[in-house]
């Protein structure tokens, strides 16, 4: 079987003068014990030591002592600027290790330093304290507001309208539909205020109207809510990842069901960290 | 009236007598010479592998010491000797390689003179030509770094700090001189019966 000199051949010069961790020593002894090449290699380099350690004694020309005292000249017998005590030679390594590894705590300082400060400065998401009120409020103008934008569903050809190809136009709501619960899309307003966008669809068959919206920022609690208080639309809200969708409509529980069903499911307002700082950063350093 | 003839020291200010304690007193000059000339000369012979070398960069050294002594940090004066002794050596080694590469000559193999003929070998007593002219052939870092664990006995880690390299460093060149050594030395039997190192 063939042996893995070369994986010992690095360590012999260390086993010859003990300073292997004892681990290695082991390891390395037992190759070595039955291992003629390396027991050879090891006999030989244990013969150059020795031959270099018995060259320990020269002796130094007579007069190098005087000659190199006189290198002070009268100043010869003063003592020395010296420091007494124990201590270690000065070493540029590690005073460049040191110096780095300042230089890395101190980049790693600046850079947690800017993103504290951008999470602090980052803009918070807007609250909605009342959105009931709010749906009522966007039901009431869309009866209201006259609706040129009939025309935009009307004139859109049938087939586009039927693949639902709102792309070009829809934003924040996974889709836009072209009708629930057999109301038709009448009007679109999409908003875009500073720091917040929002989106309400008005649905309607002349009979019944209904208006669902899209709006980012977060419920004051958090929690979804349907108000169907006598003599007011009702309403549906609730949280939808980092905006607030709603409901108003003026028809029955049922058709506000069929209506939900159509629309994103609630999912609970989760801060993204990286967005937030993201955030901050654009805060703090404006670009564009 | 006698005046005090105490000497005072012209190198030392505030700094180092504030330093040092009660009962240490600083060497002279020709102490520093004393105590140490011998041990500086002795490695910087090993370094060179000649008596005119190493007389001229143990001059050198005491030259550079002399010098700097006003900037000495309290720390071993062996270790500061041998790292200005082999730094010495090393920019000098460096230098003669500098010239001997930019003239193309037809340069020894070895960087450093040798005036270690059979004479002067046999004037030291101890100095074999066979091992003296393996050590000459190493790199100057090798050779640095086997001369200092092997002939003056320092540790790894004092070996480190004298160099300034990491640990593994020492490791590398000492078992790669020491590798070489063993090849240059392979026509020689081991004698056994001088081995003194642990694990053999």
């Amino acid at each position: 079987m063939a042996r893995p000199c070369g994986r010992y051949r690095g360590d012999l010069s260390g086993y010859v003068d003990g300073t292997l961790p004892p681990k290695r020593v082991e390891t390395v002894r037992a190759h070595v014990d039955g291992c003629p090449g390396c027991a050879e290699e090891v006999a030989a380099l244990a013969a150059v030591c020795s031959q270099l350690s018995a060259w320990r004694s020269s002796f130094a020309p007579d007069d190098l002592a005087e000659r190199l005292a006189s290198i002070a000249g009268e100043q010869a017998d003063q003592p020395l600027y010296l420091c007494s005590g124990p201590g270690e030679l000065p070493s540029t390594r590690r005073l460049m290790a040191r110096r780095a590894a300042q230089a890395c705590v101190a980049l790693l300082g600046s850079a947690a330093a800017v993103v504290i400060i951008a999470v602090l400065i980052a803009p918070e998401p807007p609250r909605l304290a009342d959105p009931v009120r709010a749906a009522r409020d966007h039901y009431l103008a869309a009866r209201t507001a006259p609706q040129p934008t009939a025309q935009l569903v009307t004139s859109r050809p049938a087939a586009t309208a039927a693949d639902d190809d709102t792309d070009d136009w829809c934003f924040g709501l996974p889709r836009c539909p072209y009708e629930v619960a057999g109301m038709p899309l009448v009007d679109y307003v999409p908003t875009f205020g500073e720091g917040i966008s929002a989106l309400n669809l008005v649905y309607s068959d002349g009979v019944h109207t209904a208006v669902v919206g899209w709006t980012e920022g977060r419920l004051e609690d958090g929690l979804g809510r349907t108000d169907e208080t006598e003599g007011l639309p009702t309403v549906a809200v609730w949280q939808c990842g980092d905006a607030v969708v709603f409901v108003a409509s003026d028809g029955d529980e049922e058709m506000l069901s069929r209506i939900m069903a159509q629309l994103p499911d609630e999912q609970p307002y989760e801060e993204d960290f990286l967005e937030r700082v993201s955030a901050g950063l654009n805060r703090l350093i404006p670009v564009g | 009236m006698m005046m005090s003839m105490e000497k005072r020291p012209v190198f030392r200010g505030a700094k180092a007598q504030a330093a040092e304690t009660p009962s240490w007193t600083a060497p002279t000059w020709q102490e520093l010479v004393r105590d140490h000339s011998a041990q500086v000369y002795r490695l910087a012979y090993r370094l060179t592998g000649n008596r005119p070398d190493a007389e001229d960069l143990t001059q050198d050294v005491f030259v550079r010491v002399f010098k700097s002594i006003n900037t000495f940090q309290p720390g071993t004066l062996e270790g500061w000797l041998h790292r200005i002794t082999t730094n010495l050596f090393l920019d000098q080694a460096r230098r003669r390689q500098r010239i001997r590469m930019d003239a193309l000559s037809a340069a020894p193999d070895h960087v450093w003179g040798s005036a270690s003929g059979p004479e002067e070998l046999h004037l030291d007593g101890e100095l074999d030509a066979d091992v003296d002219a393996a050590l000459r052939a190493l790199s100057p870092e090798q050779r640095v770094a086997v001369v200092l664990c092997d002939i003056e006995g320092l540790s790894y880690e004092e070996i480190a700090a004298v160099l300034d390299v990491k640990l593994g460093t020492v490791r590398s060149r000492i078992a790669r001189g020491r590798a070489a050594l063993r090849e240059a030395l392979a026509h020689r039997a081991p004698t056994g019966d001088r081995t003194r190192y642990a694990g053999v």
